[in-house]
């Protein structure tokens, strides 16, 4: 199972070679947030900075603070309570930022689709850039769209730096 | 003076690059140790270039000037002891740096920056004691104020003062941020207290305080060289074996709490650091 | 023309004025014109004595003898009275102990001989002129201050009149304790200062005033009586009741120094008394009660150092001596156990009086060794000191008055609501223990004297210095913490701050602009006053600034004052929008505002750690006196041994 892209993400970026990589793309910080996840996803997200698969030599540092990440992860669906939390935090990260929902919850509310109290998946507050699959997602898969995002934001940031170039703030990655 | 100028010159221009290098060599080791791959080396070096090219919202308008500010002193402190300047009087421009990050992280009002300040100020209070006693060890022995004059003694300061080397190596574990004594921002465990002293400070204001960060580790480690400087084998193989033992020791250790590290720190101070002054004023040692 | 009796007297005769004059805007008007004047007299004086070294002052006054032992008669019989009327037994014992010595050693001690009556030297000038500046502006600062203190509190009796009547005696009082060299006259303006003490402390007349006035009254008289028996024994024993007799001969060594050990020991006590050491420390913290221009002239910038003044005259005769030694045992250990303590109080005046007497410390530490470097360290700990206190006195009285609170908590975000007021308390604050300024640079003199020293006692100060000022760091930061918190930067700024009145601003404004100066100009000060005064003592090599240190220093200066402000200005031009600070994504408005569990709005409430546990005043205070009874004791026991 891979990640996938989102039908709102920026376009298809173009072939990269090493020397081309953003520093932005080199060190995306995660900040990780749980909106109502089960903890499957949350436990297998923890398990990407362990030896195994080490998230770390990608660059990625988890970061609790927003104002300092770069990617949020977040797993598990939307209700009342954790929607405004969730859009607060994303306001509170700085542009360019990409969002990566983890897990069938966070794309659709998962098993928990039907239940009253689930407004459905991350994509109902925030724009989302990369769904991870899965019920809980893999670790592999994790990394994969992680990896992803970072060659996302590095898109964003050239769109942001042509914006400014064309003058005017541009509208930053959705 | 004209050497000792264009060594503290190199130090302002090329400080950054060894101190980046120290940190991405640290997180490799720290990685294999934990057997993981680790990022590559120059990794700090893509952080920075990230946080500083990335916008920022400040929380209010002091905090920057505050961060530049501990930047700046932090710059001035390897400067002034690279210049040779009186080490006792570089101690207070070196809290002064201090005292800036503290000053940026109270103006948020934020709860998170609060009590990564508070613990800060626990931080400095626990180590200036180490700090000044330490000088005054390396003082007794080699009659010297200065970095230069102290380097140049010729006697083996680390054999010589080996309670105050081991406050001294307490002293840089807390500066460096490591565990046990990380209580006030780490760069490893992170969500404790959402990174405490630089909670609301991103982008180009927390890379600014990387760079004062890699300032620091390369005079704190040129301190640690003073201990070593006998001879060139034990002055490569001293700091080397020190950084590695730090980077052991914080893998091995948990953080300690606020009253632990104060205490600890203090009896650490008391012991080895007193104990080992006390000789040298009875007269037993030159 | 002899300055030093308008010096003197123009206070004094202030004093009386105002106090027959009804209470108005004339009077008030009066106190500013005195307040003004008495500076001009201080200025004329440190014009007309500059430097080169001791000078004696001509000047007496006939009949002088009978005018001492009268005045010393009605001060006692005013303690007495004061004291059968609050049925307090022990302050009347020991008036009448005083007025028994004056009796008894009438004969002997008026006969006595005195080489000069009156000394100048830079010592004296550079006291001179604080007392008249700083406390010229501490006056003006009352005229507003107490007509709002009165506002506030209509409980206490309106006695205005008797207080600036009182506090001009006092300064008048204050010159002649720093430039009498005659024994008897010092004992004399002495026991006014002490007089001057008990009647401010009093002022407000409640109960708790009361109790503090007469345990300061009972203090401060033992310490009187100490200084009375040094001068019984000295004109006993030699019949010269010179101050700088005193300290020549117990300079010298052999047989005459032995004479000279008891006296210089009770006059060490005495002033140990006065500037309120362990174990005596107890009533400087409870005279904080007193309205805020009494805590800032008497017991932070003038008495207090009345006491360590005495001190540092005493230098030559205990460097050395076992004397000296204990002297500074007493300052170290004042010294760390205050500025542990100081870490959990609250009340900005109790803060303010534990580092006053902390550094007072630090000054007898420099006067008992008496080290040319650390006699130059003292006189700059002194003058910088004296400043900033008197600053952060005034600072935290305008604040009480207008937040009615003297917690520390309270202070919180001043920066938004008065922020004048919190800047000029930072720069009070900075002064007291930040690099580079002023108090940083004696402090940092006093460490390098003491790893130069090689008695074994020097491990034991070093540490003390090095864990005191580790704290001092911790407190006084903790507390610029408070001032700056801003949860909302937004807010309607200066907000308190209108009602400040202008006597109040201009002072504390004066003040800090004073003390920027002051750390500023410190080569030149050294050069000008400090050094020729060290050399008088010691000789023309005796102490010098190096140059790089110097240079350090003033570029410190330049960066701390200049960096952060052209770094604010820069930041203000830029029209950036703010974002709240991290909240766990609680959407917070300005001034953190958020809903908790339930939708139940709170507000951040913030404060600052006091450590209470590590810390605790009552322990910590107790053993401190305990260990500064123990060396009292030792102090006499081997004098008279």
């Amino acid at each position: 199972m891979s990640a996938s892209r989102s039908a709102n993400a920026a376009p298809e970026p173009r072939a990269r070679t090493k020397a081309r990589r953003q520093a932005i793309e080199r060190s995306p910080w995660l900040i990780h947030y749980d909106a109502s996840s089960c903890n499957g996803c949350d436990i297998e997200i923890l398990a990407c900075l362990t030896p195994v698969y080490d998230a770390e030599r990608f660059g990625c540092i988890v970061t609790g603070d927003p104002k300092q990440a770069d990617i949020l992860l977040v797993t598990g669906s939307v209700n009342a309570l954790n929607g405004p939390v969730l859009r607060n935090l994303w306001e509170q990260m700085p542009e360019p930022r990409a969002v990566v929902a983890i897990g069938a919850c966070a794309y659709s509310g998962g098993v928990f689709a039907d239940c009253y109290n689930v407004q459905g998946g991350i994509a109902t507050v925030i724009p989302v850039d990369v769904y991870v699959q899965g019920c809980a997602a893999r670790p592999e898969s994790i990394l994969d769209g992680v990896v992803r995002a970072a060659q996302i934001l590095a898109d964003k940031r050239r769109a942001l730096r042509a914006d400014k170039k064309r003058g005017g703030r541009g509208k930053g990655g959705a | 003076m004209n050497g000792k100028l264009y060594f503290a010159l190199a130090y302002l221009l090329l400080g950054p690059i060894a101190g980046g290098l120290l940190a991405g060599v640290d997180r490799k080791l720290t990685a294999r140790l934990q057997g993981r791959l680790g990022p590559p080396i120059l990794q700090p070096f893509y952080d920075l270039r990230k946080l500083l090219t990335r916008r920022l919202d400040p929380v209010n308008r002091i905090q920057v000037p505050f961060v530049a500010s501990h930047l700046v002193f932090a710059a001035m402190t390897g400067v002034l002891i690279f210049m040779g300047g009186d080490l006792l009087l570089i101690i207070f421009v070196l809290t002064l740096a201090g005292i800036f990050l503290v000053l940026a992280a109270y103006s948020t009002g934020s709860p998170y920056g609060k009590i990564g300040a508070d613990r800060e100020l626990i931080l400095m209070m626990a180590y200036e004691p180490m700090v000044i006693l330490s000088l005054v060890g390396l003082f007794r022995v080699t009659r010297a104020f200065d970095f230069w004059g102290i380097a140049a003694s010729g006697k083996p300061l680390a054999l010589m003062l080996p309670g105050i080397f081991l406050g001294f190596c307490l002293v840089l574990i807390m500066k460096l941020r490591k565990s046990p004594y990380d209580i006030s921002t780490s760069h490893h465990a992170h969500q404790e207290l959402v990174k405490g002293l630089t909670a609301d400070l991103g982008g180009p204001a927390l890379g600014l305080v990387e760079l004062a960060h890699w300032y620091e580790s390369v005079y704190l480690y040129g301190l640690v060289l003073l201990f070593w400087s006998w001879n060139p084998l034990a002055a490569i193989l001293g700091p080397t074996a020190t950084y590695f033992l730090i980077i052991l020791v914080d893998n091995a250790t948990a953080r300690l709490k606020w009253g632990m590290t104060l205490a600890s720190a203090w009896i650490i101070t008391l012991a080895a650091g007193v104990g080992n002054l006390i000789p040298f004023y009875l007269g037993r040692l030159p | 023309m002899n300055i030093l009796p308008f010096l003197i007297g123009l206070p004094v005769a202030f004093g009386i004025l105002v106090l027959l004059l009804p209470q108005g805007r004339f009077s008030r008007g009066l106190v500013g014109a005195g307040a003004i004047a008495q500076a001009g007299a201080a200025l004329a004086f440190a014009f007309q004595n500059p430097t080169g070294g001791r000078r004696l002052l001509e000047f007496e006054l006939p009949g002088q003898d009978y005018l001492i032992f009268g005045v010393e008669v009605l001060l006692a019989g005013y303690f007495i009275f004061a004291s059968i009327r609050a049925k307090r037994l022990l302050p009347i014992l020991l008036a009448l102990v005083q007025i028994g010595l004056a009796i008894y050693g009438e004969d002997v001690v008026g006969k006595s001989e005195v080489g000069a009556a009156w000394v100048s030297d830079e010592l004296a000038v550079m006291m001179v002129l604080i007392v008249g500046f700083v406390g010229g502006l501490i006056v003006i600062h009352s005229l507003g201050y107490m007509k709002r203190h009165h506002e506030t509190h209509p409980e206490f009796r309106d006695r205005r009149r008797s207080f600036w009547a009182v506090v001009f005696i006092f300064l008048g009082a204050m010159y002649g304790v720093i430039l009498a060299n005659d024994l008897r006259l010092m004992l004399l303006f002495w026991e006014v200062t002490t007089w001057a003490s008990f009647v401010l402390i009093g002022y407000n007349g409640d109960p708790v005033s009361k109790k503090n006035a007469f345990l300061a009254l009972v203090l401060n008289l033992l310490g009187g009586l100490a200084f009375a028996a040094a001068l019984l024994i000295l004109a006993t024993t030699t019949g010269r009741v010179g101050l700088s007799d005193l300290a020549r001969i117990g300079a010298t060594s052999g047989s005459t120094a032995g004479l000279a050990t008891i006296p210089v020991a009770l006059l060490a006590i005495a002033g140990l008394v006065k500037a309120a050491q362990l174990p005596f420390t107890p009533w400087l913290l409870g005279a904080m009660v007193a309205p805020t221009p009494v805590s800032a002239l008497l017991h932070s910038s003038t008495m207090v150092k009345a006491g360590v003044f005495l001190l540092l005259r005493l230098a030559p005769a205990f460097q050395g001596r076992t004397t000296g030694y204990l002297v500074a045992l007493v300052g170290i250990l004042t010294f760390v156990i205050c500025s542990f303590i100081a870490v959990s109080r609250r009340s900005a005046k109790r803060v303010l009086a534990l580092s006053t007497v902390a550094n007072l410390g630090l000054i007898a530490v420099c006067a008992g060794i008496g080290t040319p470097q650390l006699l130059w360290a003292a006189f700059f700990l002194v003058v910088f000191h004296a400043i900033a206190k008197a600053l952060l006195f005034l600072g935290v009285g305008t604040a009480s008055l207008a937040l009615h609170s003297l917690d520390i908590e309270d202070m919180g975000g001043l920066v938004v609501t008065m922020p004048r007021l919190a800047i000029l308390l930072v720069v009070g604050i900075a002064g007291m223990f930040v690099a580079p300024f002023g108090m940083l640079i004696s402090k940092w003199t006093v460490m390098e004297a003491f790893i130069a020293m090689n008695t074994p006692i020097a491990p034991f100060m070093i540490a003390c210095l090095a864990w005191g000022s580790a704290t001092t760091v911790f407190f006084w930061m903790k507390w610029i913490g408070v001032l700056i918190r801003m949860p909302d930067p937004e807010a309607a700024r200066g907000s308190l701050e209108a009602k400040t009145p202008f006597t109040e601003a201009l002072p504390e404004t004066a003040l800090a602009i004073l003390a920027v100066l002051s750390f500023g100009t410190f080569p030149l000060t050294s050069s000008l006053l400090v050094e020729p005064w060290l050399h008088a003592s010691f000789g023309p090599t005796a102490f010098e600034l190096t140059s790089t240190n110097v240079f350090t220093t003033l570029l410190m200066i330049a960066m701390t004052v200049f960096l952060p402000a052209i770094l604010i200005l820069v930041s203000r031009m830029r029209t950036s929008r703010l974002s709240s600070a991290y909240m766990s994504g609680r959407s917070s408005s300005a001034g953190l505002v958020f809903k908790g569990t339930a939708g139940i709005e709170k507000r951040v409430d913030l404060r600052a750690p006091y450590l209470a546990r590590v810390f605790p005043e009552s322990r910590m205070l107790p053993i401190g006196m305990a260990l500064g009874i123990l060396l009292l004791f030792a102090l006499v026991g081997t004098a008279l041994a």
